[in-house]
């Protein structure tokens, strides 16, 4: 029997769902038999089996060895790091958050770090105490913190509603995740310039030891990334035909490069359109940066275009998968 | 050499030159390490709690010799010497590391500085590392220049220790204070502070006073955007310098002052290493690195570490005439250093004493 892995994946919480999403529109579709069991497979990864964990055990599970890869949050990674993880993609693209420092907004002499490390000296000199902190990221604040040369303060661990600590008086200011800023100014807290910890957004993670020492793990791994990476590349193209008049494809090539924009991956695909009567005509096939989509349009509308359709596009598969490669460097394996 | 002969020579070769021992406690209340610490310190101290008090196992013997000699009361200066394990964290655990050295306290002459730095090259020489290069910098000159440019001790250790460039950013982005009078900056500071009263929304444990203050501090320390370039021009200088034994004049010449007491500083630093070449310390053994960071910023004063071929920090140390006030309220003016021994021992260790400069 072919050996067998596992794959943790959030059970629950703000990224659980949108991880269906991702990999389901990336071809990686998770069933779960039955919908109480905390387990499920992927029918293009049949050598893995999939893991329903809360955020921070799926970091856990990956860091023992119990699951060899996972998708969690980057902040729960970093907050919880250890030696034996090996971050395998860390912009997955959604889940975005950051960690923030925020102050009480009656603090109007505090906008930035360094406004900070003073009032922490103050609060230390005039109260002889630490400034109190609530988060439930004790260790990415105390290396933040120590790093900007602020000392003097005391972590207060807290589980949920951390932003309610200053208000009810357990903690003076609070380091936590945010995606709108709108729960901080609801409490009347506020984020300082240069305070934001960590950009946070969901990420795939491995057990080094585990893809080191496993050629199957690692054949696996390769397939979910290929996938992975070819989904997110493809989530910034367009796919564009149009229909244009001219003597030879040449010419018609010609005028599509004028506009930088309409160059394609590598260059526009030129095919004759065969049954119109009278002038000659060709289907132009070319793939474009999202963002330049409109002016793309607007381009081969200029020189003569109809019918212009952009589809989007599902993947884009380069020469290998980039992420895979730098997982390759990164045990330094060779390929 | 076994650990406990190497501590042991070390010991009698202090001794012979006046150094009696001082027992240091192992494990002190974490305050006494974190209030001159820099970064690296305080991120990597062994801390834990008891109690509700926090305690750390020492990371080095200085800020506990200064607090013995505080407690004492003593009169005269002293010469202390001590050795044994200072601890850091990794992973969640202590490690040890082995650590000797020498404190004068109470003795503010430039021959005090002379001294130690020369003692530290005997007990080089004695452990057979006699080829090592002593770098000089200065901790006061820097701070001294720092404060003709307007900025508070604060800002200053912040701009030594922390991020420069954030740290000159943030000092341009501090409103000065004239903009406060009319704008509409000032509204909104009444509003919220209005606000806080009527509403009771949270002051963070701080009184409307303590902002107050806040907002006049961070005023005094504006600095407009030529400012900040003149700045970091010096900055950059005082951070590129590096010269032989003969080259203070030129830096001196680089300074953006050239006050009364930049003058004593460079005449005092001058007359320390002539001291020293005159003591038989090489000329050519001697690099002048006005920068040199060590990882505490308590340091007051002409600065020092041995360096060896690879490297490697064997020796450091320096003046720290502040540490007293920071830790009793009394000043004493201070000098001493600290051998990193794992670098003598024959089985190679993992050390944190790699070259800072």
């Amino acid at each position: 029997m072919s050996e067998m892995f596992t794959l943790a994946l959030p059970s629950k919480g703000v990224i659980a769902e949108p991880t269906d999403t991702f990999l389901k529109e990336a071809g990686l579709k998770v069933s779960k038999p039955n919908p109480r069991q905390y387990t499920g497979k992927i029918s293009r990864l049949p050598a893995l089996n999939v893991l329903f964990q809360r955020v921070k055990d799926v970091v856990y599970k990956v860091a023992d060895g119990t699951a060899q890869l996972g998708i969690t949050g980057l902040d729960v990674v970093q907050e919880n790091w250890s030696d034996n993880l090996i971050i395998l993609h860390d912009k997955l693209g959604y889940g975005h958050c950051d960690l923030v420092v925020a102050v009480p907004e009656a603090w109007v002499d505090v906008e930035n770090i360094l406004d900070l490390a003073r009032v922490a000296q103050d609060v230390r000199d005039t109260y002889r105490r630490n400034l109190r902190i609530a988060t439930t990221f004790p260790n990415l604040t105390k290396q933040f913190f120590h790093k900007h040369h602020i000392h003097h303060f005391t972590i207060v661990k807290s589980e949920g509603a951390i932003e309610a600590a200053p208000t009810i008086g357990y903690a003076d200011i609070i380091v936590d995740l945010t995606q709108s800023g709108t729960t901080l100014r609801e409490n009347h807290l506020k984020p300082i310039r240069g305070g934001t910890i960590t950009a946070s957004q969901a990420c795939l993670i491995g057990n080094r030891a585990a893809l080191r020492a496993s050629s199957a793990l690692r054949e696996s791994t390769r397939l979910m990334l290929e996938y992975i990476d070819a989904s997110l590349s493809g989530r910034d193209y367009y796919q564009l035909t149009a229909d244009i008049r001219g003597d030879s494809p040449e010419q018609v090539t010609a005028r599509v490069l004028e506009n930088p924009t309409t160059r394609g991956l590598l260059a526009p695909t030129i095919s004759p359109i065969h049954g119109t009567t009278g002038d000659t005509w060709y289907t132009v096939t070319l793939t474009i940066k999202q963002s330049v989509l409109l002016t793309a349009v607007e381009h081969l509308r200029t020189i003569g275009g109809k019918h212009v359709i952009a589809l989007p596009v599902k993947y884009v598969f380069y020469e290998q998968s980039r992420s895979f490669k730098a997982l390759l460097e990164a045990l330094n394996l060779a390929e | 050499m076994h650990a406990l002969n190497l501590r042991k020579q070390l010991a009698d070769f202090f001794y012979q030159r006046g150094y009696t021992w001082l027992e240091v406690d192992l494990v002190e209340h974490a305050d006494l390490f974190l209030t001159r610490a820099s970064a690296q310190i305080a991120e990597n101290l062994y801390m834990f709690e008891k109690d509700g008090v926090t305690f750390a196992l020492r990371p080095e013997f200085t800020a506990a010799a200064m607090s013995h000699y505080v407690r004492g009361a003593y009169q005269t200066p002293i010469r202390w010497q001590f050795s044994g394990y200072i601890f850091q964290e990794k992973h969640g655990k202590p490690q040890q590391m082995l650590s000797a050295g020498i404190e004068l306290l109470g003795d503010a002459a430039l021959q005090a500085d002379v001294e130690v730095i020369a003692l530290a090259a005997q007990a080089l020489a004695h452990l057979g590392k006699s080829e090592s290069t002593l770098y000089l910098g200065h901790v006061g000159l820097h701070r001294h220049i720092l404060r003709q440019f307007g900025l508070d001790a604060f800002v200053a250790r912040m701009l030594t220790h922390a991020s420069q460039q954030l740290t000159l950013e943030m000092l341009v982005q501090s409103s000065p204070i004239s903009t406060l009078n009319t704008t509409e900056q000032t509204s909104h500071i009444l509003n919220v502070l209005l606000d806080s009263t009527r509403y009771g929304a949270t002051m963070g444990g701080r009184s409307r006073h303590d902002i107050v203050n806040g907002i006049l501090a961070r005023s005094a320390q504006h600095i407009d955007e030529a400012a900040a370039q003149t700045l970091k021009g010096y900055l950059d200088t005082w951070t590129a310098f590096k010269g032989d034994a003969h080259s203070l004049p030129t830096l001196t010449a680089l300074l953006p002052f050239s006050d009364e007491t930049t003058q004593a500083f460079c005449n005092r630093w001058q007359a320390t290493i002539d001291a020293l070449l005159a003591q038989g310390i090489a000329a050519e053994h001697i690099t002048l690195q006005p920068n040199l960071a060590h990882s505490w910023d308590y340091y007051t004063g002409c600065v020092f570490a041995f360096v060896d071929d690879n490297g490697t920090v064997l020796a450091n140390g320096g003046r720290y005439d502040e540490l007293g006030y920071i830790v009793g309220g009394i000043e004493v003016p201070a000098t001493g250093f600290a051998l990193h021994l794992e670098h003598f021992l024959p089985r190679p260790t993992t050390s944190s004493h790699q070259k800072e400069a």
